[in-house]
Formats: structure tokens, sequence, C-alpha cells
């Protein structure tokens, strides 16, 4: 790191915002994670990957791009985020788009939440119609 | 900012292993694609942060690669089964409904 930007105390201020910075982002992921094991259903699940990918990788890496100390390493580290930032929605929608033609549908109505199975409690009545969406 | 790397690595290995487990767990094909992608997410994360632990920033390069080629393979993989699902499709409604096409 440059000896301007190290010394005194703007350096640790600098380490005091990159440090919360990136453990906001651990907060982030590990939320993320116990939502993929925790979530009844497959489009569910995908919304707690999503978080993985751009709120926890998100603030991590902007957290590190204060921390490295030059350019070429800053700019290799914007460039993950920028492809993770239009890449990650790009897969979410494959995903949910293989998981419909494949005959996964979502829950819908309330969810029942016994901490043991998670069952329909309430159907709603409009049923997912996939000939309206185009997939067929 | 050592003890905040040490921190993040240990949660990023923590998340990988729930990732792990839905991954093995998981009751259909989505979910399993679904955890893949997480836990490739999970490693570049563990690359970059190990990197700046270790004071070796240069592991970035690998995470950049294996960034690329985690998007080719879950696009791979999603194209593939939905080819293979409409296939079936397509031979159940055939053999049902007894026409030819």
């Amino acid at each position: 790191m440059n000896d301007v930007f190290s010394a005194g105390v703007f350096g640790l201020a600098l380490d005091i915002i990159s440090g919360s910075m990136v453990l906001v982002g651990v907060f982030f992921i590990t939320v993320g994670a116990f939502g993929v094991i925790r979530m009844p259903d497959v489009f569910t699940r995908m919304h707690a990957a999503s978080v993985i990918e751009t709120a926890g990788l998100g603030f991590i890496l902007v957290g590190l791009i204060m921390q490295s100390g030059s350019f070429l390493l800053a700019l290799k580290l914007l460039f993950i985020l920028v492809l993770f930032l239009i890449t990650s929605p790009v897969i979410s929608h494959a995903i949910a788009r293989t998981a419909l033609l494949g005959g996964e549908e979502p829950l819908l109505g309330e969810v029942c939440c016994d901490n043991k199975s998670h069952t329909l409690a309430a159907p709603r009545e409009t049923q997912l119609d996939l000939s309206k969406t185009g997939l067929d | 900012m050592q003890y905040v790397y040490t921190v993040s690595t240990f949660a990023i290995i923590l998340a990988m292993t729930l990732c792990v487990v839905r991954a093995v767990k998981g009751p259909t094909l989505f979910d399993r694609v679904l955890a893949g992608n997480a836990v490739g997410t999970l490693a570049i994360l563990l690359l970059i942060v190990t990197g700046f632990l270790l004071e070796r920033p240069e592991w970035t390069d690998i995470g950049l690669t294996y960034a690329l080629l985690n998007i080719v393979a879950a696009l791979a993989i999603l194209k593939y089964f939905r080819s293979e699902h409409i296939l079936h499709r397509a031979k159940r409604e055939d053999s049902s409904n007894e026409r030819c096409i």
C-alpha cells in the first residue's frame, strides 16, 4: 500500500471501513447459506443463493478493493464484481426457467412452518398457468 | 485486518459446507445445480480472501478464471437438462396420444 494512504488517521479509517464492509459481507454469506439449507422450495432457495452472490460478494469485494494497494488488483476485483452483477441474474433466470419446464411448481399460498415439515396449508385457487407464460 | 480475513475465511468455509449439504441432499436436480453454483461462488471468495490473508493477492487471477468457468458450466448444465426434459415430455405425449409427428 502507498505510504500516503497507509499512514496516520486516514489509513486507520480505511482499515475500519473496509473491515466492517468485509464483515457485513460475511454476515450476508452466512445468512444466505442458512437460507439455502432452510428454505422449503427451489425458487425460495434461489432467492437465498442470490443473497450470497449479490450482497455477500459485493460487500466483500468492495471492502477488499479498499485494501488492495495497487490499481491493477483493484481493477481485477472490480471486474469480478461487475461480472457477477451481470451473470448472477442470468443464471437465476436460467435455473427458474429450467425448473418450470421440468415440472417444478412454486409453493403458493401460506406455508405453515412448524419446524418439522413444510406443508401447503391453504393453497391459492389460481394455479400456475404455463400456457400464458409462453414457456411451452 | 488479519483477524477480519481469518474470520471471513472460516465463515466462508462454513457456508460452503452448508451448500455442499444442500447439493448432496437436494430433492430435485435444480437444487443441486443451484447449490453447486453457490459453492463455486464461495470458492472464488475463499480464494480471494485467503490470498489477502497470506499476502498473495495474485490468487485473484485464479478466482477470475474460476468465475468465468463457473458461469459457463452452470449454463451448459442447465441447457443440457432443459433439452432432456423437453425430449422426455415429447416422448411421453407421443406415446400417450399415439400420434406421429
